[in-house]
């Protein structure tokens, strides 16, 4: 499904967000990035979104060549792949219901099609009572469940998450947690940047861990840290 | 709960071409923005009502003109005087050579009785000492040209031809018109193109606002997976509303105006009336017809550049 092949970012200043990294991640796969600030758990994300070009290297999303996407392909490939950041990116002027049917009518969707799938997906993340509020009338977790039907709207095979979390107390840093365990459950990939320790160590998912850039670690159901790493 | 979406195959994407079922997104957007930004929103379409308004005036200004001086060179033209002593045998033989002489349309000889009546005529009185024998007045031939703005060498050939007395070709009323014509063509086009990228870059900065406004819903489209096109059409659309209005508005009043106009400055109290009495007016249905679909596309056309120069500076879609 994703496959990085020796891919380098080295950004116009020098710094270097990913180096020589090479992944696979196979459909229907949950993995966790982990790596302390700086390490290059955003920069990957980045690549795969095609938000910059690689330095060096390549990457295929389902078999498929993106490392030299244009302006015109770009669009295309992130409708394959949903994706939520930290501070959940919601339109202030747009209602819950409105933030999600937007992410389907820059596709071609009827209006048939969005009066069927929002309320789908609001009910998924248990936002249909909300559907009318606005972002500013939402918790930080309501906000973030929003974005995550958003993301997931136009049923895209991949999901992104970066630090999806962040700005979360535990518990509903839990039910985020549970609603992108339970969309992994349903088929989608789901690739998670995160600090949260906790959240990785109670998941027993696959972790890839970086540092400078580099991948230093990638172990099926593994935990934040374990005994011969140390950040 | 199985509530998965149908996943839509991703349709064959001519990304540039404006989809009916977009429309109502793209309009909605537009509104809000123009509604947003309603100062420089208005401020735009008076800059282009203005550039228009100089349009439409000079265009109106530079037909009339030409239809004065076609009506002039019909009208005018020139009166030759013909030597005292020549007898009628020779007046024909120099109104026959008269004919053959370049840019010479059409004479006609007037008779010393004529010319004297209509001297009367003119003067509003009866000369009674100078009729018959004692008619002081020379045959002439009045002769209608084809290019006013060729008197001068058409004179110089007449006044060559012999049993020539003289001629009268008030010269300066149709250089003065031939000049007055350029003056306004060139003076016309400079102010509409000064006007007109004025407009370009109020519209440029009307549209860089909102832009700006919506730099966060940018972003998050591009992530979504919205193309260019998508996130360029509103603009697109803001830029020609703004221009199209900017041109009606000036366009309706001009349509409705013209006809008073004409008559203010031909009516009895107008200051040019004295001047302007007579002469020949393009009539609305002459103009307007004609020159509406011009402005309108140009109005358009001046939207488009100022929402694309934006976008450019602006936008980096
Ligand atoms: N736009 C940019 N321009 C220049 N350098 C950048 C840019 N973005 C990131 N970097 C650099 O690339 C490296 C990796 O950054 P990245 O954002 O991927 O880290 P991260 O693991 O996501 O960190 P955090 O946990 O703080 O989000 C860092 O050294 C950072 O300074
Ligand atoms: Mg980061």
């Amino acid at each position: 499904m994703i496959k990085i092949i020796n891919a380098t970012k080295i950004y116009d200043n020098g710094a270097r967000g990913v180096q020589d990294v090479t992944l696979t991640i196979d459909k229907g796969e949950f993995a966790f990035i982990v790596g302390s600030s700086g390490s290059g758990k955003s920069t990957l994300i980045k690549i795969l979104l095609r938000e910059m070009d690689l330095t060096e290297g390549e990457i295929y999303i389902n078999g498929e060549d993106i490392t030299y996407y244009g302006k015109k392909e770009i669009p295309f490939l992130r409708r394959k792949m949903g994706v939520v950041f930290q501070d959940f990116r919601l339109l202030p002027t747009k209602t819950v219901y409105e933030n999600v049917a937007f992410a389907m009518q820059i596709t071609d969707a009827s209006s048939r099609e969005i009066r069927r799938n929002v309320p789908m997906v609001l009910s998924m993340v248990g936002l249909q009572k909300k559907s009318k509020a606005y972002p500013d009338q939402l918790s930080g977790g309501e906000q973030q469940r929003c974005a995550l039907a958003r993301a997931i709207v136009n049923n895209p095979p991949i999901l992104l998450c970066d630090e999806p979390t962040g700005n979360l107390d535990p518990d509903t840093a839990w039910d985020i947690m549970n609603l992108l365990d339970e969309i992994n459950s349903r088929g989608t990939t789901v690739v998670m940047a995160t600090h949260a320790w906790d959240l990785v160590d109670a998941m027993k998912k696959r972790v890839i861990a970086m540092k400078n850039g580099f991948v230093v670690r990638d172990v099926e159901k593994g935990g934040y840290s374990n005994e011969n790493y140390s950040e | 709960m199985k509530t998965t979406p149908n996943n839509r195959k991703v349709k064959s994407n001519k990304a540039s071409t404006l989809k009916l079922r977009n429309l109502r997104y793209y309009l909605s957007q537009t509104t809000k923005s123009l509604w947003r930004n309603k100062f420089m929103t208005i401020s735009s379409i008076i800059t282009v009502a203005a550039c228009m308004i100089m349009v439409i005036a000079s265009f109106a200004a530079t037909s009339n003109l030409n239809l004065f001086l076609d009506h002039l060179e019909s009208t005018v033209g020139m009166t030759v005087f013909l030597d005292e002593d020549l007898s009628e045998a020779g007046r024909d033989i120099v109104g026959q050579t008269i004919m053959v002489v370049e840019n010479v349309r059409d004479i006609r000889i007037i008779t010393p009785e004529e010319a004297l009546e209509n001297m009367e005529r003119q003067w509003g009185m009866n000369i009674e000492a100078l009729q018959g024998d004692a008619n002081p007045l020379r045959w002439s031939y009045m002769v209608e040209l084809y290019d006013l703005s060729l008197q001068s060498q058409t004179v110089d050939a007449v006044s060559l031809i012999f049993g020539v007395h003289s001629i009268d070709a008030s010269a300066d009323i149709s250089d003065t018109l031939v000049f007055i014509n350029n003056v306004v063509a060139i003076v016309g086009l400079i102010i509409i193109a000064v006007l007109g990228i004025l407009s370009i870059v109020i519209i440029t900065n009307t549209i860089k606002l909102t832009v700006n406004s919506r730099r966060n819903e940018i972003v998050i489209m591009k992530y979504v997976g919205a193309t260019d096109w998508f996130i360029r059409w509103p603009f697109i659309i803001e830029g020609v509303l703004v221009g199209v209005l900017g041109a009606l508005i000036p366009l309706v009043a001009a349509w409705f105006a013209y006809d008073n106009l004409v008559a203010s400055l031909t009516g009895d109290t107008g200051i040019f009336a004295a001047m302007l009495r007579g002469l020949p007016f393009r009539t609305t249905a002459e103009i307007f017809p004609f020159v509406a679909p011009i402005i309108i596309l140009l109005g358009a056309g001046i939207g488009v550049l100022g929402s694309a120069s934006s976008m450019r500076k602006h936008l980096n879609v």
